[in-house]
């Protein structure tokens, strides 16, 4: 059944979008009754899991856009450019992040996964919360490759940036 | 020595560097204390986000969404204790009620249900009438489509001795064209409205 196979990680990406549990439930109760109206368009060719998560994916753009949060957020990369910025390693002495446990660092982490422009975020939950390869999710936004992979390269070193801060 | 950039840090922990590249990475690895420190935080980074706990999904989440797919279905699950309750109090009323009407108009419980019993008959008996009558309409109305249907026939075949063959067949063609046509249109019609709705 599609719901049982697929509510765990609707739910993870859209709880990491919103933050809330109960707006989560909420709308991923909402994915799946647009999944089920929408079945017969659905095309046995594609992923079902690409389809599926380009509906939950164009359910977010909606809320943000309702929330007033610019379509540029959502929808494009800060850096059009699909090459990677090519950060050379710089002497900054030892990381904070290395002096956290792992729990703490779950802690801060999904703090500052909150912090990400809604458009990087989605991403990096994508790829690193729910394993998403890069060419599934280069698939369900319509985006080229090197894009997709240079916005998940901005979201973890922003992150590692945000971590890196001391409260 | 020149130090390795982010991104060769991140291919290198998720899998993506292979053959030369790699084992340049780790013999880099190796001799630069400082690009170690930056890949092990960035390993830091990514198992602290890949191990992030899951949200818990209720055990009636699925349940939930297959209600609001089929209101109908979900409204016929009302639990078997539910439904003997429901049936009780529904018995209980119509027993109180029929003895506060007993009390207050001072009949007894026999005489009430003979009162129910011939206002029940009377409705069915103007309930069947109505039925009749209603038929007697419909055999009527097909009655005179029947009549129209043969003026109509009658019609044709007037028109068919006078026509000629050719030009019969020439009217037939045209009519189904038209009707093929028409059904098109509407259908690419009604597609496009389908689409516009979703």
């Amino acid at each position: 059944m599609i719901v049982h196979r697929y509510q765990q990680p609707v739910l993870n990406y859209i709880g990491r979008m919103v933050r809330e549990r109960e707006l989560a439930l909420d709308f991923s109760q909402e994915v799946f009754l647009r999944v089920y109206a929408s079945l017969r368009s659905y095309r046995p060719q594609f992923k079902f899991s690409t389809w599926l998560f380009r509906i939950a994916s164009n359910f977010m753009i909606d809320h943000w856009r309702k929330k007033k949060i610019s379509a540029l957020s959502i929808n494009q990369s800060q850096d059009s450019d699909d090459d990677f910025p090519k950060i050379q390693i710089r002497d900054s002495g030892p990381s904070v992040i290395r002096q956290y446990e792992l729990q703490e660092l779950r802690v801060k982490i999904d703090a500052a996964i909150d912090k990400l422009p809604p458009s990087l975020r989605e991403l990096f939950v994508w790829r690193h919360v729910n394993g998403f390869s890069y060419e599934e999710m280069a698939e369900i936004k319509g985006l080229p490759l090197g894009t997709v992979k240079n916005r998940v390269f901005q979201a973890k070193e922003i992150l590692k940036k945000l971590l890196e801060e001391r409260p | 020595m020149t130090c390795l950039k982010v991104e060769q840090l991140y291919a290198y922990l998720e899998g993506e560097l292979a053959g030369r590249d790699k084992t340049a990475l780790v013999d880099h690895l190796a001799a630069c204390e400082k690009c170690r420190d930056a890949l092990e935080t960035r390993k830091d980074l990514l198992a602290a986000a890949e191990t992030l706990p899951p949200f818990d999904v209720p055990p009636d989440f699925a349940q939930s969404i297959m209600d609001r797919l089929s209101p109908a279905a979900a409204k016929s699950k009302i639990p078997l204790p539910g439904r003997l309750a429901a049936a009780a109090v529904g018995l209980a009323t119509f027993g109180i009620t029929i003895s506060v009407v007993s009390l207050i108009s001072r009949r007894s419980l026999s005489q009430l249900f003979l009162g129910l019993n011939r206002f029940f008959w009377n409705a069915v008996q103007g309930f069947a009438t109505t039925l009749a009558k209603l038929a007697k309409y419909i055999v009527l109305t097909f009655k005179i489509l029947g009549q129209i249907a043969g003026a109509i026939l009658e019609i044709f075949k007037a028109l068919t001795s006078v026509i000629g063959p050719e030009t019969q067949i020439i009217f037939l063609c045209v009519t189904m064209i038209l009707v093929i046509a028409c059904g098109y249109l509407w259908s690419r019609r009604f597609a496009a409205e389908r689409n516009h709705e979703k």
